[in-house]
């Protein structure tokens, strides 16, 4: 019933306004071929190859990195150690493989910290009571202590070569002229929309971020399924980290640190709600898509960086306003 | 206004209804909505759920504008734009769910609301006011002290209705605000009504017992499928002519009786031994129960909120611990100790709880969600549903339990009180229960409702299923059960069947009566 007051204080007006707008899920997906449209009028450089596939390779670097930040928004959490778990993967990806070990080892070893890194989120925010935004910036603060302490701010290293082509605008997945990174991006968004729709693991996600109380009764082990939505989340973030270290091709333990703005924006601008229960991925989507169009247009205006994060806040409290809030929401009593 | 000026003379209502409509997108709740409170009376408010009881009640609390049609307070048009417009008209209404802050105190609750964001009220008067209310109610002032964390339904839903009571108010709202109050508490609360109301204060009393509306009422309004129907006067107003007013389906059997003949016979009960209480205590100061449930019985369980059923039910359901004894469960394979929640549920014993909006539903998602959620490992493979198969199941159990959803994607919150028990009962009827523990099923549901779900209850218990039925009304559970346990200082004060199962002595063993020989522990407990 928290929505009751949230509601009603509302002034008539803004409530009228709020009722005319028509499915809030719909104007969530025209939003991304909307802004591409301003972006080329404005910028027409972009619509070329290159320019287009830059645009979705950065998409399907935030767009592996939101995906557990979708489903921890949906549980009513959130994850703050992306940008940590980001950081540790692009390093131990170029300071491993320029140590001589092979890609498949370097691999294995970002996936297990991950998955320590998942699990004791998941652990934390569930057997310690504390909120997941403490637990997540504690194991996050953790990690990329524990990530500079053993390179010692060291910036060295290489990456292997395939990882540079999945991220550049010319690399090709087997025989198509699409590069891996996007690729990777379609399948793990199908699997996890499949596992939002479908799966049971989807449907806990769910009840536990509507109802706690009522989930655990209806025989949803609360423990297990933050333990499973924060170990997909630092997993995708750990993706997300070895394509990034592909684009820079140096060991930077806060190359992620953009990722955490950016991916709770895309999550929000999606419209999926931070209270939980509501959204998912196909909104968070399209909220990826907004949030690199508007970045693009903003360095297209060459705006220097901190008028462009003005700007991005600006346009992000519009959009939200216009349609991150689900109507029913605003008609819930 | 024109129709408030043209009526004839006599006392001015004190709050008029004019022709009020209301839609929610295309669902329409409020077709055409006329009707009068007149200072001093208490004016019921009936129909069954989804009837658009809950939508009036909102519109004249200012939480929804109308679409269509206004309010008029003392003659002069208002409408309610927000829930503070309405106080500031007098009128102050005490919702059907138990809105409590659990972080506060019982004071801080009593007080919500009433406080600015900079200003408090001015704390001497905020407390004699609570004080004042709270006596008034019956409850002990001490209690405000208290965190409300952990307080009984009972005492947050007397904390709503004392907030509302301390601030000024012309027109009382009470929307089902008395399903969770035991006798005496409704009592004193009819009480104080009777004595508010002789200085032109009235009150709107919105509620699903008839023989509430009969006690309290000076006039009654019927809704039927969101248009007031009838407003009839005291003398008028009979319980058969109420329901047939408030039904479109009347004609069949008088739902008038909660359950209409006794459809069970008492002595025919003859299953195995299902469910076995030994030495259980509700805590470590109970009196020991020993009991035993069988097949195809209907164990009721009845007392005064706060006097241990509930508590009882959850230790039966495994979500509470015994401090001696053990309650066990016959499986398939010979007798299994119900120790833990989950391990309860696979042996056969599931628990439908009752409070619908905390600890039953999941509000926004949608009702297929709402009613497989816990069948759903059983019918995935790899961790994936078929969602065919999850409609198919909403489907037959939408049948079985006569759910009246227009669509079953729709989320559950849009569905009227009596559907939404349906989906709850229906998640754990998908479960195939040995034992259904059942807290308070028909609380705050329409009668017809209340029907269906008594001929479910005997339906399942033909079956075989072991039903234990904690209810808050006593002839309900003299209609449903084989025997009831009455609970008492969280003791098993009596157990009743056959002959002896009757209204009275179910009530008498409430209030510590040993009624003729049914009681137990006769002299134990004096009358209050």
């Amino acid at each position: 019933m928290a929505s009751l007051t949230t509601t009603t204080e509302r002034p008539v007006w803004a409530r009228r306004a709020c009722s005319r707008l028509v499915a809030p899920a719909a104007l969530v997906h025209l939003a991304p071929a909307g802004l591409l449209l301003v972006l080329l009028a404005t910028l027409p450089s972009v619509f070329s190859r290159t320019g287009l596939l830059s645009l979705l390779l950065l998409a399907s670097i935030l767009g592996i990195a939101a995906i557990g930040q979708t489903w921890a928004v949906l549980i009513g959490g959130i994850d703050l150690s992306i940008p940590a778990v980001m950081g540790m993967a692009d390093v131990l990806l170029t300071t491993r493989y320029a140590a001589g070990w092979s890609p498949t080892a370097t691999f294995l070893l970002i996936a297990v910290l991950a998955v320590v890194i998942g699990v004791a989120n998941g652990i934390g925010s569930s057997v310690l009571g504390l909120h997941p935004l403490i637990v997540t910036l504690a194991t996050g603060a953790i990690t990329t202590g524990a990530v500079l302490q053993a390179t010692h701010g060291d910036t060295g290293g290489k990456v292997p070569g395939f990882v540079t082509e999945a991220v550049s605008p010319g690399g090709r997945t087997g025989p198509f002229p699409v590069p891996l990174a996007l690729v990777l991006w379609v399948v793990l968004a199908a699997v996890v929309v499949l596992v939002e729709r479908r799966g049971v693991l989807g449907r806990h996600v769910y009840a536990l971020g509507t109802n706690r109380t009522a989930a655990s009764l209806a025989l949803v082990r609360p423990m297990r399924t933050r333990v499973a939505v924060y170990t997909v989340s630092a997993l995708g973030a750990a993706v997300a980290g070895v394509l990034l270290g592909g684009f820079s091709g140096g060991a930077s333990a806060d190359i992620g640190a953009p990722y955490l703005f950016s991916t709770i924006t895309a999550v929000v601008v999606g419209g999926t709600s931070l209270l939980g229960g509501r959204g998912g991925y196909p909104r968070t989507i399209s909220g990826v898509l907004v949030t690199i169009e508007m970045t693009m247009l903003l360095i297209g205006f060459d705006l220097d960086a901190s008028m462009q994060q003005v700007l991005l806040g600006l346009l992000i409290l519009v959009l939200v306003a216009l349609y991150g809030r689900d109507k029913h929401i605003a008609q819930r009593i | 206004m024109p129709s408030t000026k043209e009526r004839a003379a006599g006392p001015e209502p004190l709050v008029s209804v004019c022709d009020v409509r209301h839609s929610y997108g295309s669902t329409v709740a409020l077709r055409h909505c006329s009707f009068d409170i007149m200072p001093g009376q208490v004016h019921g408010l009936i129909g069954e759920n989804g009837s658009g009881k809950s939508t009036l009640v909102k519109v004249l609390s200012g939480v929804v504008v109308p679409s269509g049609g206004n309010l008029a307070v003392a003659g002069e048009p208002a409408v309610f734009h927000s829930p503070r417009a309405a106080q500031d008209h007098g009128v102050v209404t005490v919702f059907q769910e138990t809105l409590i802050a659990d972080e506060l105190s019982v004071r801080d609750n009593v007080r919500l609301g009433g406080d600015g964001l900079f200003r408090r009220r001015a704390a001497g008067g905020g407390r004699d006011a609570a004080e004042e209310a709270f006596e008034a109610l019956g409850l002990d002032p001490r209690l405000l002290d208290r965190p409300a964390r952990g307080q009984s339904l009972a005492v947050r839903q007397l904390v709503t209705i004392a907030r509302a009571l301390v601030r000024p108010w012309k027109l009382l709202i009470l929307d089902e605000s008395t399903s969770a109050l035991d006798l005496e508490a409704r009592d004193r609360l009819f009480q104080l009504i009777d004595r508010r109301r002789s200085d032109g204060r009235s009150v709107l009393f919105v509620s699903h017992r008839m023989e509430e509306l009969e006690l309290l009422c000076d006039s009654a309004t019927v809704l039927r499928l969101g248009e007031s129907v009838a407003t009839l006067a005291k003398k008028e107003a009979t319980t058969a002519r109420l329901l047939r007013l408030m039904s479109p389906r009347t004609g069949t059997a008088g739902p008038a009786d909660p359950a209409p003949g006794k459809a069970r016979d008492t002595g025919a009960t003859t299953g195995d031994v299902r469910l076995r209480c030994r030495d259980v205590r509700v805590t470590a100061r109970s009196e020991p129960v020993a009991l035993e449930v069988r097949d195809g019985e209907i164990f009721g369980v009845a007392g005064l909120e706060g006097h241990g059923g509930g508590e009882f039910l959850r230790v039966l359901a495994g979500l509470r611990d015994s401090p001696t004894g053990e309650v066990s469960v016959r499986t398939g394979d010979g007798w299994a100790r119900v120790r833990g929640y989950r391990r309860a549920v696979g042996d056969g014993v599931v628990f439908v709880p009752g409070n619908r909006q905390a600890e039953g539903l999941f509000a926004s998602l949608p009702v297929v969600d709402n009613l497989v959620l816990a069948v759903l490992p059983r019918i995935a493979r790899f961790g994936l549903y078929s969602r065919r198969r999850a409609r198919e199941i909403t489907a037959e159990f939408g049948r079985r339990l006569r759910v009246t959803a227009a669509d079953p994607d729709g989320p559950v919150e849009r569905l009227s009180g009596g559907n939404q028990q349906k989906v709850l009962v229906g998640r754990w009827l998908a479960l195939e229960p040995k034992v259904l523990v059942m807290h308070d099923p028909t609380r705050g549901v329409d009668q017809n409702t209340k029907v269906e779900m008594y001929a479910l209850l005997r339906g399942l218990a033909a079956e075989g299923v072991a039903i234990v039925l904690l209810s808050t009304e006593i002839d309900e559970l003299v209609a449903v059960c084989d025997r009831v346990a009455v609970f008492r200082d969280r003791s098993v004060f009596a157990v009743l069947g056959g002959d002896r199962l009757g209204h009275d002595a179910v009530l008498h063993a409430m209030f510590g009566q040993p009624d003729g020989h049914a009681g137990r522990h006769e002299g134990k407990e004096a009358a209050r």
